[in-house]
């Protein structure tokens, strides 16, 4: 890939995959991830606050962005409902 | 012929009945005492049973409250946690996910993997020290595992770490019927495969997954299959600190 300086932050393309199920989100690097996060809950039809956010094995904090994160375009974000365990 | 015995022979053979008699009395005794012993020794089993199993029980119920004095005191901290946002280095958790530590209440993942980070942060910090050289997964490592996904390859790519060269690998094990924490440990030290469950509950599919792993992951950064060779599966039953007993050991 060529290295050429953009003025414009070029926009890039999430794969947010929950349950096998995809939705593309395009956003911009230095976009915060908890607009992200409404985003992809609400294209899944999920109240706010359902899912938590993986990238590559680690968590994503709602203050953390893409450029943060090296996150690259194209690449995939996975969402995990809540688990719970506890006494019986 | 037959009926032409001497009463001397008579005598003797009688004598010889009632000796056959003596003895298989004197079996019957011995026998009988046996049963009685064997009777004792399973009464002495039985009842051995009963106190391990009523410890057991005792270890695995889980208080459903707070003695009292601490109720207050514990409710007290927590709701004072409840706004905040607790830091590490490496790892967060929020207040409100600590409440899930208070008794009835469910651990989430948030505090599953806080807690990790704490062990993974207390293992790198004093290196040589007697402080076990561990690998904790996070609880997305397991869901992976289960799910059969590539991705289980991440968490060792991503930090370019060698499993191989740790003392042990711990990961937070997620039952989801019933709702259920487990810990697995990969014990590179004792070559055991560990599951521990506060319930004393096996799993298989820790062992059958884990070496599925192991395996694949030393084909792929070491381009031979494991060697299993003396590995053995483990649980322990109902021990849920045993990873810190562990360390004592060594």
């Amino acid at each position: 890939m060529s290295q050429e300086p953009e003025d414009v932050k070029p926009k890039i393309n999430l794969k947010v995959v929950y349950d096998g199920e995809e939705v593309q989100i395009k956003v911009k690097p230095n976009t915060k991830f908890a607009k992200i996060f409404a985003a992809a809950e609400q294209r899944f039809g999920k109240e706010s606050g359902t899912f938590k956010f993986v990238y590559e094995g680690k968590r994503i904090g709602k203050e953390d962005t893409p450029g943060d994160l090296d996150i690259e375009d194209g690449d995939q974000i996975d969402c995990f409902l809540e688990q719970l365990g506890g006494w019986q | 012929m037959g009926s032409s015995q001497s009463p001397a022979s008579k005598s003797k053979n009688r004598h010889q009945r009632q000796q056959k008699l003596k003895l298989s009395h004197t079996e019957e005794q011995a026998a009988l005492q046996k049963q009685k012993d064997a009777g004792k020794s399973a009464a002495r089993r039985l009842r051995r049973m009963a106190r391990n199993s009523a410890e057991v029980a005792r270890r695995s119920t889980y208080s459903h409250s707070l003695a009292p004095e601490c109720e207050s005191q514990v409710g007290r901290v927590v709701r004072r946690l409840e706004s905040l946002l607790i830091k590490t280095a490496h790892a967060q958790v929020k207040g409100s996910d600590l409440t899930g530590l208070l008794p009835t209440q469910c651990l989430n993942d948030e505090v599953m993997d806080f807690f990790g980070s704490l062990i993974l942060a207390r293992s790198s910090s004093r290196p040589g020290s007697g402080i076990l050289n561990v690998l904790v997964l996070s609880v997305f490592f397991w869901k992976a595992l289960i799910d059969g996904s590539s991705k289980v390859n991440q968490w060792t790519d991503r930090e370019s770490v060698d499993i191989f060269s740790k003392d042990a690998i711990l990961l937070p094990v997620h039952h989801v019927s019933p709702p259920h924490w487990t810990a697995a440990s990969i014990n590179f030290r004792k070559k055991r495969v560990e599951s521990y469950d506060s319930l004393g509950n096996d799993h298989p599919q820790v062992y059958e997954l884990l070496r599925g792993y192991m395996d694949k992951e030393h084909l792929r950064k070491k381009g031979a299959p494991f060697n299993f060779t003396g590995w053995v599966n483990h649980t322990p039953g109902c021990e849920p600190f045993a990873v810190v007993i562990e360390e004592k050991e060594y």
